[in-house]
């Protein structure tokens, strides 16, 4: 996940090759842009909005967006720190336009389609049990994660996300923020301990171990 | 826990710390366990974290359908640029607002300079004033001397530089004085009226110049040049027999300059004519009368002898500056002698050549290609004629202007020269190739 930082100014240099291509009218290089960044992005998305069909949603405007600004992107921008810009502006108006889906607790009914009247710590528990194999230990310490992630501020979030998933450097992170590298790298602090506290709650050791098994 | 110990521990778990800074806090945590305990925890978790299965990524017709949308945003995008000013009337506004206001800066100055010399131009203009000022405005005090007016630069119209040229040129009469020390609305009325009284006037007597100067191939743009086309006029005269007309002819002369002007004109317009003016001289105990020549042309000379007003199609008297402007022309005039014209075209094209590479030297290709126009309008029907075409060929094809180069090459190409005509069909060869090598490029590479 992570890069070395020779690895990644290779990788900003070839992006802003290809986006001053694309400014010339080159759709290729455009598509060489979206294969490069769409996984990063639509984990940062998905993370942020937790849920795969808003990801996907928002992973399709991002790109439009990137191609209606792309004539007014400047070569000292790098373009992924700029579309990642763009990612998260567009997850913060989609998570003040559906507070809804930001603020599921757990004792919130999930969705009809799946099972009426079960709340996430349901179906935590059922995974729990459902899973008593190996192998399951992986699915419920994911579980539990991405509940960890899905409590975080959303400040705390999108600094844990980016530089987690998104393997981005707290520079960068500051950059596309919007706020100094020490206020990010506290946030970060704050996120792992926040995160530590939450796997406690949930019966997980640090290192994944199921302490309620134990 | 302090921001910096915040940032301590989260460089130390992300491996951004220098060697020496690790070692400095792997000596607290050897100190404090807590913050030990706390650095395994949170190692752990990323441990485990990283070592979770990778997640699905977006479905994968969500790519073709970005690049989809993606490609209807850019037609869109590129949907013509009228459309979208047709679409904005607020836009089409301004653009021409802006316009106009382009036109108004350019265009409008430059016929209000050009406009006034003009209208006071001749002499016929002049004793007209005359007339119309000593029934408007009668000739009660002296008039002030014409050095000491003094206009502000808001008051000052474009008829009041005009007038004060005038004054410089001591033409004025004192009835015309005392008319410049009225209101400069009322000025302005009476040189509104004058305007219109002798517009028609003035055309016959441009139309006139345009037909003596143009067989000469001297190009008239405006009031300046066409003094310049006069005084080139005059010169070639002379060297036709007439005697020789400087800035201040003497009186025996002028009869010459006038009855060869108007019998150059009658010959050119198949009229009457030529006969030399009545000449009265500035003076003399009876009134200046206004004498008219054979057609248009009017003079009045003072007692010595001098021309006091330039007769309207002779020369105008000159400063130094048009003097030296006219000597400088005095090689753009044409003799009739075919092998003297030639010679005289060759040097007009050489020089032209000079300039033209001064100018490409600085870049200025627009000069150039001017120049190389402008001599070859004048050098039309002699062999320089090709050359010029040729060389305007060679700069049209460097600058990419393909139609042009073709064109002036197949000018050229008609020349007898073989040299010129093999030149002339180099560039229409390079002309072709260049444009088959640019047809055979795609559009896009998309």
């Amino acid at each position: 996940m992570t890069k070395t930082s020779s690895e990644r100014d290779g990788r900003d240099q070839e992006d802003a090759v290809w986006m001053m291509e694309f400014q010339r009218g080159n759709s290729y290089s455009f598509e060489k842009l979206l294969r490069r960044h769409r996984s990063g992005v639509f984990s940062f998305c998905l993370k942020m909005l937790g849920d795969k069909t808003a990801a996907e949603d928002a992973l399709q405007e991002v790109f439009l967006r990137v191609v209606k600004s792309a004539p007014k992107w400047k070569k000292q921008a790098k373009v992924r720190t700029w579309i990642y810009t763009i990612a998260r502006n567009h997850c913060i108006d989609a998570l003040r336009k559906a507070t809804h889906r930001k603020t599921a607790s757990l004792d919130q009914t999930l969705a009809k389609q799946e099972t009426e009247g079960v709340t996430l710590s349901d179906r935590i528990a059922d995974q729990k049990e459902a899973l008593p194999d190996r192998g399951t230990a992986n699915v419920r310490l994911r579980a539990v994660l991405l509940e960890a992630i899905e409590s975080l501020s959303e400040e705390q979030r999108e600094v844990f996300v980016m530089r987690e998933y998104s393997g981005m450097p707290f520079k960068e992170i500051a950059s596309i923020v919007g706020v100094s590298e020490n206020t990010v790298k506290s946030r970060m602090r704050y996120a792992l301990e926040h995160m530590r506290n939450h796997l406690a709650k949930a019966g997980i050791a640090p290192e994944g171990k199921d302490r309620n098994r134990e | 826990m302090s921001e910096l110990e915040d940032n301590r521990l989260v460089d130390y778990l992300y491996g951004e710390m220098d060697p020496s800074e690790r070692q400095a806090f792997q000596e607290d945590m050897e100190a404090d366990q807590a913050l030990a305990k706390t650095v395994e925890d949170m190692q752990s978790m990323l441990g485990s974290l990283r070592t979770l299965d990778t997640e699905e990524g977006p479905s994968d017709h969500l790519d073709s359908l970005i690049l989809a949308q993606a490609k209807q945003t850019i037609e869109s995008q590129e949907e013509s640029w009228i459309q979208k000013l047709l679409g904005r009337p607020g836009l089409a506004l301004a653009f021409s607002g802006a316009f106009a206001l382009i036109i108004a800066v350019i265009v409008l100055p430059n016929r209000q300079t050009q406009a006034p010399v003009n209208d006071f131009s001749g002499v016929e203009v002049e004793q007209q004033r005359e007339q119309f000022a000593s029934k408007t405005a009668p000739d009660t005090s002296p008039p002030p001397a014409s050095d000491t007016i003094v206009s502000s630069a808001k008051e000052e119209e474009p008829s009041q530089v005009a007038r004060k040229k005038i004054e410089n040129g001591r033409i004025v009469s004192k009835a015309h004085q005392a008319q410049l020390a009225q209101t400069p609305q009322a000025e302005s009325r009476q040189d509104k009226q004058l305007r219109s009284t002798f517009a028609g006037k003035r055309k016959s007597v441009k139309k006139s110049r345009s037909i003596i100067v143009a067989p000469l191939g001297v190009k008239m743009k405006n009031e300046r040049s066409s003094k310049v086309a006069a005084q080139d006029l005059g010169i070639s005269i002379s060297q036709r027999g007439v005697q020789g007309i400087r800035s201040k002819p003497e009186v025996g002369t002028l009869g010459g300059l006038d009855g060869a002007l108007s019998s150059n004109r009658s010959n050119m317009k198949g009229s009457g004519g030529g006969a030399a003016p009545k000449v009265t001289a500035k003076g003399s105990p009876s009134q200046p009368t206004t004498t008219r020549g054979s057609s248009e042309s009017k003079t009045r000379l003072n007692p010595s002898g001098r021309i006091k007003k330039r007769a309207l199609t002779g020369p105008a008297p000159r400063t130094q500056r048009t003097q030296s402007r006219a000597s400088a022309r005095v090689s753009t005039s044409v003799s009739e002698d075919p092998a003297q014209r030639e010679a005289w075209a060759r040097e007009q094209a050489r020089n032209a050549q000079k300039m033209a590479r001064k100018f490409l030297t600085n870049g200025d290709v627009r000069a150039a290609r001017k120049v190389y126009l402008e001599t070859r309008t004048r050098v039309r029907g002699t062999v320089a004629f090709f050359e010029v075409s040729l060389w305007l060929a060679q700069l049209e094809y460097s600058q990419g202007r393909f139609a042009e180069a073709r064109q002036f090459a197949s000018e050229a190409g008609r020349s007898r020269d073989q040299s010129i005509q093999q030149k002339a069909r180099e560039v229409v060869a390079r002309v072709r190739e260049d444009q088959s090598q640019l047809d055979s490029v795609p559009a896009s590479t998309d």
